[in-house]
């Protein structure tokens, strides 16, 4: 009598008959509600060891090599790095994957890794990478602050190239600004326009098209941004002009279409 | 006996509620680690970069892409040429870097490489069929031959042809795709027929890129700057003949000088049904012909009755689902899927199209869905089944007993029972 269940009312003898005895379990397990959620549990843990040693076994779990274009960029940059690459363009190109692969923590620290033990004054690697890394996290003036910084640190190291003289000197001059100059002035379009400061953003595609005429896809973009600001004949004009090197250009064509120019 | 059972009866209650507390609050618990679990196996099997955000891929399915044999920029794939599965489903791929043949798992996994016999190695393999004797029969264009190998590389038998672009075989036939035709041989390489010359007239070819044997033996053929696919018996007659789109080779030499033509038949087909230029093709599980349009970025499917248009699927471009100049396509008939030889984008990209099966659709399905991660739910699936049909005959039989011994007593004393019973509770 001293473990016994919870009241039970007399039941018929064909209802209860077959039920196993609640003498047979001990303490809290006496309740059949609490029986039952102790299966229910068991039952999960079980379910869900099974499913991750299935996984295991089906190969679901293993590692088998890129599947996206996103990861294959990601595992392709990481090798070079792994390979001891010192190269800080290598290290932009890791960055810039992790970053479309959206993969931010782990960028952030390749960024800071990278500070830590290379020089990027030439190129702004580094720089370049925390603009893209704040715009694709939607910083956007965080990000035309970071491409304005490695604007000035690229243009300054122009500079001090011209400055320096000599064969240096005549190597700037025949390079020109660094590509990433117009790297963060796109990056730096891009958050103006996520702003929805479009004046600033066709200022930031002019930059860039003076140094790359032929750019049809930034011709259509500052064309769109054209729109925006009503600007329909120079829209036209850059839709136009992008056309000239892509014909099918859908974004183009449905930019005509959408001021009502015929291509 | 009421007051001697009641402080029992709420020892017991008491008890029973707190385990029902603590069971609830294990169980919430529970459910929430599980949730977090399965959260962090989905996220790690989910790749980075899923495709299809905003691309219209016709209704394409990616399904996964393989870029090379390890992260090294050098075992990287460059300018795949053919992607061909095996009957287990492993896919051996050729491009135009390695020269050698790559294998790797349905899932993506590298398991080695072949590049023939030592004395003998394979120059430039490029198109690939397996035959239905599990022998791999391989296109080595620069030594103008066909060459069979088995699956470890071992030479099984070779026999030239010239130029050989594209090869497909069968139970009792192989059919190498050449440059100025095609030849229909039998198992041990001796020509049953030779169809073909090169040029644009009726009867010639420029360039058969794609070949593929149908279950009943139909010969389908894409004779691809000529822009036409046919179809031929094993005997080398013609069934059918379509133009697919404008030719590719509108220049030739007349006279000694390169002359502009445009063949006869050459209009544009209905919107959207026009090929730039078929390469490979395949026959799904439908039987329908499955072309790789290499200029137009896409996987035309067309009726094999006829050669009339189906549908198109897959865009221009490089992100997964996309194709760059495709230039051969296979299919994988126990995992409803295609290997597509993504040629400027380096890889290889397995993708469905929709209609491919041939079966009912929910069928397909649930098969489609058990060559992805799904399938590693297929054992605790089984082991809950199994464990509801034994709960269920378990109870069953306690019942069917139950119902037995009912009848049994019911023909002794009801109050005896009735005291049999009291007293059994009263022992609890």
């Amino acid at each position: 009598m001293s473990d016994a269940g919870p009241p039970v009312e007399p039941t018929p003898q064909r209802e209860r008959a077959p039920q196993r005895s609640s003498s047979q379990y001990t303490g809290i397990f006496r309740d059949k509600v609490v029986r039952v959620m102790a299966y229910v549990a068991a039952g999960l843990v079980i379910a869900f060891l099974v499913t991750v040693v299935s996984a295991l076994f089906t190969g679901v779990l293993v590692p088998s090599g890129p599947r996206t274009v996103a990861e294959k960029d990601v595992a392709v940059a990481a090798a070079a790095i792994e390979a001891g690459s010192t190269d800080a363009a290598v290290w932009g190109r890791y960055m810039a994957t992790l970053i479309a692969a959206e993969q931010y923590s782990r960028a952030q620290g390749v960024i800071d890794d990278a500070r830590a033990s290379l020089d990027d004054s030439a190129t702004a690697e580094f720089t370049i990478a925390e603009a893209r890394l704040h715009y694709a996290k939607g910083r956007y003036e965080d990000a035309v602050e970071a491409a304005e910084a490695a604007q000035k640190q690229i243009s300054e190291q122009y500079e001090a190239a011209l400055a320096g003289g000599g064969e240096r000197a005549r190597l700037a001059r025949l390079d020109g600004l660094h590509a990433n100059h117009g790297a963060a002035a796109l990056i730096k379009a891009y958050s103006y326009e996520a702003l929805g400061e479009w004046g600033k953003a066709i200022e930031q595609f002019d930059a860039y098209l003076e140094s790359t005429p032929s750019a049809a896809d930034i011709l259509i973009d500052r064309g769109l941004a054209k729109i925006e600001t009503g600007d329909t004949p120079g829209a036209e004009a850059d839709l136009r002009a992008a056309l000239a090197f892509l014909p099918d250009d859908r974004e183009a064509l449905d930019g005509l279409a959408s001021i009502g120019v015929t291509p | 006996m009421s007051r001697t059972t009641r402080p029992e009866e709420s020892s017991a209650t008491v008890r029973s509620r707190r385990g029902r507390r603590t069971l609830t609050v294990i169980l919430i618990l529970l459910l929430l680690t599980l949730a977090l679990a399965v959260n962090l196996l989905v996220r790690l099997i989910t790749p980075a970069g899923l495709p299809g955000r905003d691309a219209d891929l016709g209704g394409l399915e990616w399904v996964r892409s393989i870029y090379g044999m390890s992260d090294a920029p050098e075992d990287q794939l460059s300018r795949a040429q053919a992607a061909v599965p095996d009957s287990g489903g492993q896919l051996w791929v050729t491009d135009g870097e390695q020269g050698r043949i790559m294998r790797f798992t349905p899932d993506g996994q590298f398991q080695g490489s072949l590049s023939g016999p030592a004395d003998a190695p394979l120059l430039a393999p490029s198109r690939m069929a397996f035959g239905p004797d599990g022998l791999l029969y391989v296109c080595d264009t620069t030594s103008d031959a066909i060459r069979v190998l088995d699956r470890g590389g071992n030479e099984a038998g070779s026999f030239n042809i010239p130029e050989p672009v594209s090869v497909a075989v069968s139970e009792d036939r192989i059919v190498v795709g050449a440059v100025a035709g095609f030849a229909i041989l039998d198992k041990k390489g001796q020509p049953i027929k030779i169809v073909g010359s090169r040029g644009k007239g009726d009867g010639q070819f420029d360039y058969v890129h794609g070949v593929a044997i149908g279950e009943d033996g139909t010969i389908y053929i894409a004779d691809s700057f000529n822009n036409r696919l046919s179809a031929w018996d094993g005997d080398g007659n013609r069934l059918w003949m379509v133009r697919t789109g404008k030719p590719a080779n509108g220049a030739e030499m007349i006279d000694g000088k390169l002359t502009v033509t445009d063949a006869p038949d050459a209009e544009e087909g209905a919107e959207g049904s026009s090929l730039q230029l078929p390469l490979g093709i395949t026959l799904d599980g439908a039987g329908r012909i499955v072309v790789a349009d290499m200029f137009d970025c896409t996987l035309a499917v067309f009726n094999a009755k006829d050669g009339s248009f189906v549908g198109r699927y897959g865009a221009e471009g490089e992100d997964d689902g996309e194709f760059f100049y495709p230039v051969s396509v296979s299919y994988d008939s126990g995992r409803d899927w295609f290997a597509v030889a993504d040629s400027i984008n380096n890889r290889v990209q397995i993708v469905r199209i929709p209609g491919s099966s041939g079966g009912a659709e929910p069928v397909s399905a649930v098969r489609r869905a058990l060559t992805g991660p799904l399938r590693a739910c297929v054992p605790p699936l089984v082991l809950l089944i199994v464990v509801l049909a034994v709960t269920l005959v378990v109870r069953s039989r306690r019942a069917r007993a139950a119902g037995q011994k009912s009848l049994n007593d019911s023909s002794g004393n009801s109050d005896f029972n009735h005291a049999v019973a009291y007293t059994d509770r009263e022992s609890l």
